[in-house]
């Protein structure tokens, strides 16, 4: 069991290296396509004019980059720069004066989706260097190399959960929030509901029956054996990588670029 | 084969606007502050050929469900599939379906205040209904007749040459003077107790002050609020043109809608660039005087403490649009004898008087339940007497304490002031 285990990456098998490359194909594609995207709906916003009144600009993506750029550096905001990207994007200030309940859903899932993709692509790096014989591990799988970082992976896989239930639960309880429920809310939620899941899930078959099993992974290895991980690991990267980043500029994901962008360029403020 | 037009065009919108309707989180902030939304969700008000709508329908009225409808539009036109296949062509009626909803709004920019992508909404709904009058879906009722009245100039249709009919003759108008007090058609031909109580106060503090009399055209606030733009520059330029000829440093309003068009939109209009003088609530004017020390508390020499409860109305253009909230606030609290009182919601979250954004003469019945509410929330805090800084307000609220059994009455600032210093409000005969 202790060779099968070493075979492993974060999931996904050396062994079995089909699965690793397709992650790797799929992951390449994803920013391929998130990148596109993003251009795409920048020359999209580029269709408006640069003022009041003025012709439109062709969907120049330039033509909206400069102007986002001159608008958020703008001296007549009553904050700078650094205070709005802290105090409105990364703590969600305008968000936390009007309702305490909705901070707490949207923080925990921003963060929570922020700090799983930031450490998602960390160690597919590191597994990358390894891949290529730059970096050695002692121990396996590779990620248990970083304690601290599958420690806060969980403790944000946690996070963003909690968000995401809150979320579910409003659009349940709440009649207004269900009343106003679209398909395109729907299918923000319960993709990073099914994400969060799975992420839990293919971690739990990953440890199972090994000496990093806990009562916790146990609990979400659903009692699937670990020589079951590589596909539950690869299903999970997969529609990650489709919900979380292919999809971000072409569904309601794109309001993780569009808001930001917005706040910035009105200069924040309560 | 010829690409078709996309069926709502990016026309009028800019760079900004269209990042903002696709930075909309729906996270549905707007929907509890909506004072549209909240008259057809409560059902004391149902839009024309909308009878028997269900929650799910009345929530295409509420500012959120109205940016989503613009994305979808403006994606089928200008998106991935449209890039690739054509722009996507949506049913005439969907188009329309969306332009009324749009119109019934007062522009007052609550939703604007609140919103957590910080999207500045009025500007949106004001480039979506340039953009439907340019392709002829626009605007909506009798907002129509509002270009054929101002062929007069003034949004009345009246004869201009009665502008100052009502200016009592002991009330001096300079020619030129540093400090002019714009008007505006609702205090000339409609609300005329506002703009003697005006001038008279202006007077009584020995501020030399100038008008432009038949000289001053409509502000044009109807006309950008319901995007019907094509008088616009001729009547911003003439105005500002008319006060360069004064010698006008400081142009004061006692009209909210013409402070805000003056010190927001006609910058947009002017050939200029920025104004060559400044624009200034009279609140702010007279709280700046007493600052200064220019005047003092003495100066007003008062005669009639007024003796009961007063609640102030903010209205949406000098508060949340122009961000006066503490100068109106301080000359209350300078009149002897008022009770002053705040309502429940009040400054940026105060709740608009529904005469705004072309509601009061496209969609009437709208903006009497809405004032009907403001009025309410005046008896919650069982105030006498409702005021505020706006003749349109003023009227509205009148019109709305009418419709009402209810002993509250309703006093112009500028009115209250004058009563409190004994000045004489008659008007002159046959004004």
């Amino acid at each position: 069991m202790a060779e099968h285990i070493a075979e492993y990456y974060s999931g996904l098998s050396i062994d079995n290296t089909l699965t690793f490359q397709v992650a790797l194909v799929m992951g390449f594609l994803a920013v391929i396509a998130a990148a596109a995207g993003i251009l795409f709906q920048m020359s999209k916003w580029g269709y408006g004019s640069a003022g009041y009144g003025k012709a439109g600009q062709k969907g120049s993506i330039v033509a909206f980059l400069k102007l986002f750029l001159s608008q958020t550096f703008d001296k007549k905001h009553e904050q700078s720069v650094l205070t709005t990207l802290v105090m409105d994007i990364l703590l969600q200030r305008r968000i936390l004066k009007r309702s305490v309940t909705r901070w707490v859903m949207h923080i925990t899932i921003f963060w929570g989706w922020i700090m799983l993709f930031l450490f998602s692509m960390g160690i597919f790096v590191v597994e990358l260097l390894s891949k290529a014989g730059i970096y050695h591990a002692e121990v396996h799988p590779l990620v248990e190399n970083f304690p601290l970082i599958v420690t806060l992976n969980t403790v944000f896989g946690y996070v963003l959960l909690i968000g995401v239930l809150i979320a579910i639960a409003r659009r349940l309880f709440i009649k207004e929030v269900r009343d106003g429920n679209t398909f395109y809310d729907t299918f923000l939620i319960w993709g990073l509901f099914v994400i969060v899941i799975t992420g839990f899930i293919s971690e739990g078959i990953r440890y199972n029956g090994t000496e990093y099993a806990t009562t916790l992974t146990n609990f979400w290895s659903l009692g699937i054996s670990n020589a079951a991980s590589p596909p539950a690991a690869l299903f999970h990267v997969v529609i990650s990588l489709l919900f979380c980043v292919a999809m971000i500029p072409f569904t309601k994901y794109i309001h993780i670029i569009a808001t930001p962008l917005s706040i910035l360029s009105h200069g924040g403020g309560e | 084969m010829a690409r078709k037009e996309p069926s709502l065009t990016t026309e009028r919108f800019t760079t900004s606007q269209l990042l903002e309707i696709d930075a909309c989180t729906r996270c549905g902030e707007c929907l509890n502050w909506c004072p549209v939304y909240e008259e057809i969700q409560e059902e004391t008000f149902t839009p024309e050929g909308r009878e028997g709508m269900n929650d799910v329908q009345k929530m295409d009225f509420a500012p959120k469900n109205k940016l989503t409808g613009m994305r979808e539009m403006i994606n089928k036109g200008y998106g991935l599939r449209a890039k690739l296949f054509g722009p996507r062509q949506i049913p005439e009626d969907d188009v329309l379906k969306l332009k009324d909803e749009i119109y019934h709004c007062t522009t007052c920019g609550i939703c604007g205040t609140v919103c957590e992508a910080s999207i500045n909404t009025v500007e949106v709904w004001e480039s979506f209904r340039r953009n439907a009058v340019i392709n002829k879906r626009g605007p909506y009722g009798k907002q129509t007749g509002f270009v054929d009245l101002l062929a007069s100039h003034n949004v009345f249709a009246a004869d201009q040459e009665d502008r100052l009919c009502w200016v009592p003759e002991d009330v001096e108008i300079k020619d030129k003077a540093e400090v002019a007090y714009f008007t505006g058609c609702t205090a000339a031909f409609r609300m005329q107790r506002v703009g003697v109580a005006t001038t008279r106060v202006l007077q009584a503090l020995n501020i030399p002050f100038t008008m432009l009399g038949p000289e001053e055209w409509c502000c044009v606030s109807v006309l950008i609020r319901t995007g019907q733009l094509e008088l616009a520059s001729e009547f911003v330029n003439h105005n500002i043109d008319a006060m360069v000829k004064k010698g006008v440093k400081t142009v004061i309003y006692a009209c909210a809608g013409c402070h805000r068009t003056s010190k927001i939109d006609w910058p947009k209009f002017y050939e200029g660039g920025d104004l060559p003088f400044e624009t200034i609530a009279i609140s702010e004017y007279m709280d700046r005087l007493l600052n200064d020390g220019t005047l003092s508390e003495s100066d007003f020499d008062w005669k009639n403490p007024l003796k009961q409860r007063v609640t102030f109305h903010d209205s949406c253009h000098t508060g949340r649009h122009c961000g006066v909230y503490d100068a109106p606030r301080r000359i209350y609290d300078m009149v002897p004898g008022a009770d002053f009182v705040e309502m429940a919601r009040t400054r940026e979250l105060q709740r608009c008087c529904g005469a705004g954004g072309g509601i009061k003469a496209g969609v009437s019945d709208l903006a009497l339940k809405m004032a009907q509410k403001r009025v309410q929330d005046a008896e919650l805090v069982n105030a006498d007497i409702i005021t505020c800084t706006c003749p349109f307000c003023r009227r509205n609220i009148m019109d709305g304490i009418n419709a009402m059994d209810t002993n509250i009455i309703f006093k112009d600032q500028q009115e209250i002031l004058a009563e409190a210093m004994g000045l004489d409000l008659t008007l002159p005969d046959n004004p």
